[in-house]
């Protein structure tokens, strides 16, 4: 029997005689349900540019942008998304077949996996986060990119990524705990602050406790 | 002491000439053929020949030795008709089939005999061509009667005695005997030569590479100066001596029936990691223990689909099958409702209904249109806003929707990806209690419900959050119905509620 058969539910509900759960307490959401969420912030050395990835305990890891990217914390308008990482690279090309999901593109953890371009004319590379096989790439951010920034942990997602199974407790290791990136987070925010930024860091700490 | 003669004792054999039965006698003896093997290859194939004092008689008559007496072994049947064929290897049979401690009406016995004795019976059918054209050259080969068939026309009736049990030709009990012969892969290896695109040395398999099927096709296809030139005609007397395992087996008993579950951490099979169990029980083993009393080997459950450990499995409940394995007591398939009872007394959370016996034939039905049927369930789930009766009617006059399906997430590491479309048969939400409210919803099976209502990061599209522009969870699902008529429903079933 495979793991993703012992799905337990939403354990510490209790219902009564008609099925209905005796509180009107909200679950916790699906996201805090299956996965744990790691790290990556300043990407490739560009201040700020942090990721998020997501791990279920089947590694499967959902790559997507940290809440305090800049994307999100300036609330950038974006244009598009290209996916042409590099001459001869394109992650739309990526076709995975059987259980085995052959023929997938391998990713490092500083392969692009796509650009995120804003329509003030920056520009930002979306990087894979650890090392696996690129299983899935998200077409639907071609046809509503916002969706990045506004629901960077449902349908805004970047890419899924499987690692190997003898590889995941390495990677992960390579990645920040959510503890860790909060702490690094606060730290950035304070040194603006020094820097008489007062209210631009203000807004980022509003939007990170979202 | 009267005059024994071969007239007197009416055989029927292939030539009718009691001169011509002598001599192909006295050549089978000359090359140590025991009485059973002379009488098959003279052409006798009625059972009732087969006894003791025939067989005793026509040796006095050839005056032949007794090759178990002389400890001469047979090269027709490596000893097979004339050293297994006494009391004490009955007795021996007798014993095991004791000590494996079986309940059963009637057996059928199966022998399997060395692939070198069909080597040896051609040697010794040219070596007759050669002799007695004129009898076997008109005589197809399978014409001779087989050692299995002598074996059980002259064991047959004396086992049935011993066991107190009726032999049969088909018995769901088998008792087999194998018989092995340490030269007789060597023996063949010649074929490899004459025939060398059928036995092709394979890395993989080369135990499997002299098959009865091959040897056979190969021997009688193989022209004679052939064979003659690579394997000794007549075949030599062996010097090895041939052993035999013995073992029984009791046919598969097949169960079906219907299973519900009332608990959210039972898996439907035994959830084992690393060997550590992460369920106490499992559908399986609540079912199966109760089948303790077949006193099986091993048992097989399948069932037509599967639910997460999570998932209550209510209403008619899922068809199931279980395959009993060697059962070592048989009378309870008479007490099939029997068997149901203890089931649904010794488990709490597992209440089966409609078992019944089935037969092997039957198995199809439960695999059969697996992905056409469907299925019915009640979702508990939550919305970010308290639906409005607008949403709730919205939902409800949906028909049928066809929805993409990417795999989901939690399966994903060992499923393929691919978008899958299924199809949703009907859905409502029929109560709602604040933020929660219970879905009801029928779709084609292998749709994914609790993707459906949250969407598995926008991969399951349209959702019922996307349908209600309103976040959605789903907090518990139950399967309500699985739409199979097979099994048939057993009317005295009231015992389930």
């Amino acid at each position: 029997m495979e793991e993703e058969d012992f799905d337990n539910g939403i354990p510490g509900f209790e219902f009564d005689e008609n099925d209905w759960p005796t509180t009107n307490e909200r679950p916790p959401p699906f996201v805090d349900r299956y996965f744990s969420r790691f790290y990556k912030t300043d990407m490739n050395g560009k201040i700020g540019e942090d990721h998020c990835v997501l791990c279920h305990s089947n590694k499967i890891c959902i790559v997507t942008l940290a809440k305090s990217h800049p994307v999100i914390t300036e609330k950038k308008v974006i244009s598009s998304i290209n996916f042409q990482v590099a001459d001869g690279i394109n992650r739309l090309d990526n076709k995975v077949s059987g259980k085995g999901k052959r023929g997938a593109q391998w990713v490092k953890p500083n392969s692009a996996l796509c650009r995120i371009i804003c329509e003030d004319g920056s520009q930002y590379t979306v990087c894979a986060c650890v090392r696996g096989m690129l299983v899935e790439i998200n077409e639907t951010i071609l046809t509503s990119p916002n969706f990045i920034a506004e629901k960077p942990e449902d349908a805004g997602f970047v890419a899924i990524i499987l690692i190997k199974k003898n590889e995941y407790e390495r990677e992960k290791k390579a990645l920040l705990s959510e503890e860790k990136y909060k702490e690094i987070v606060n730290n950035r925010s304070s040194t603006v602050d020094k820097s008489s930024n007062a209210e631009e860091s203000n807004k980022t700490e509003q939007t990170l406790q979202l | 002491m009267a005059e024994l003669s071969l007239s007197k004792m009416q055989f029927e054999f292939f030539t009718t000439s009691d001169e011509l039965a002598l001599e192909i006698s006295q050549a089978l003896v000359s090359i140590n053929c025991c009485t059973w093997c002379i009488l098959r290859f003279l052409g006798e194939k009625r059972p009732c020949m087969y006894v003791n004092e025939t067989v005793n008689e026509l040796r006095q008559l050839l005056n032949a030795k007794d090759n178990t007496v002389d400890c001469v072994i047979c090269p027709g049947c490596l000893g097979i008709l004339h050293k297994y064929n006494a009391s004490d290897f009955l007795q021996e049979i007798k014993s095991v089939v004791k000590k494996e401690d079986y309940e059963f009406i009637d057996y059928q016995c199966s022998l399997i005999v060395p692939v070198c004795t069909i080597l040896r019976q051609h040697s010794i059918y040219l070596f007759l061509q050669e002799k007695h054209g004129s009898v076997y050259c008109k005589i197809p080969e399978e014409e001779i009667s087989s050692i299995k068939d002598v074996w059980k026309w002259f064991c047959g009736p004396s086992l049935s005695k011993q066991l107190n049990s009726e032999f049969k030709q088909k018995s769901p009990f088998e008792i087999s005997l194998i018989f092995k012969y340490e030269d007789s892969e060597k023996e063949c290896y010649f074929l490899l030569e004459t025939n060398p695109n059928e036995f092709q040395r394979r890395k993989k398999s080369p135990f499997d590479l002299f098959t009865r099927a091959a040897v056979f096709k190969a021997v009688t296809t193989l022209p004679d100066d052939v064979f003659k030139k690579n394997y000794q005609t007549p075949c030599l007397t062996p010097v090895k001596t041939i052993d035999c395992d013995i073992s029984c087996n009791f046919d598969a008993i097949f169960i079906a029936g219907r299973y519900l579950k009332f608990s959210r951490t039972l898996s439907q099979t035994p959830w084992i990691i690393d060997g550590v169990r992460k369920t106490k029980s499992s559908v399986e083993e609540e079912i199966c223990s109760a089948m303790s009393i077949f006193k099986a080997t091993d048992f097989k459950f399948s069932s037509s689909g599967r639910e997460d450990v999570d998932v209550r499995m209510l209403g008619n409940g899922r068809p199931f099958i279980v395959e009993i394995l060697d059962a070592h007591r048989c009378h309870a398939v008479n007490e099939i409702s029997a068997v149901q009872e203890l089931i649904n007394e010794t488990s709490d959370v597992v209440k089966v209904r409609d078992l019944q016996l089935i037969t092997r034939e039957d198995i199809h039905n439960l695999k059969e249109g697996e992905l056409e049927k469907s299925k019915c369930y009640m979702a508990l789930c939550w919305s970010s806003s308290t639906l409005t009766p607008e949403n709730i009617q919205l939902i409800n006059q949906l028909k049928t929707i066809e929805i993409q399906q990417k795999t989901p997430l939690r399966v994903l590491h060992r499923r393929s990806q691919a978008v899958r479309s299924r199809m949703i048969y009907d859905i409502s939400i029929k109560e709602t209690k604040e933020n929660y409210f219970k879905l009801y919803i029928s779709t084609q099976a292998g749709t994914y419900i609790k993707e459906f209502v949250h969407g598995d990061f926008g991969r399951t599209v349209p959702n019922l959050s996307s349908l209600l522009n309103v976040d959605c969870d789903i907090l518990t699902l139950d399967v309500q119905g699985v739409e199979l008529k097979w099994p048939p429903q057993l009317d005295n079933d009231m015992d389930t509620k």
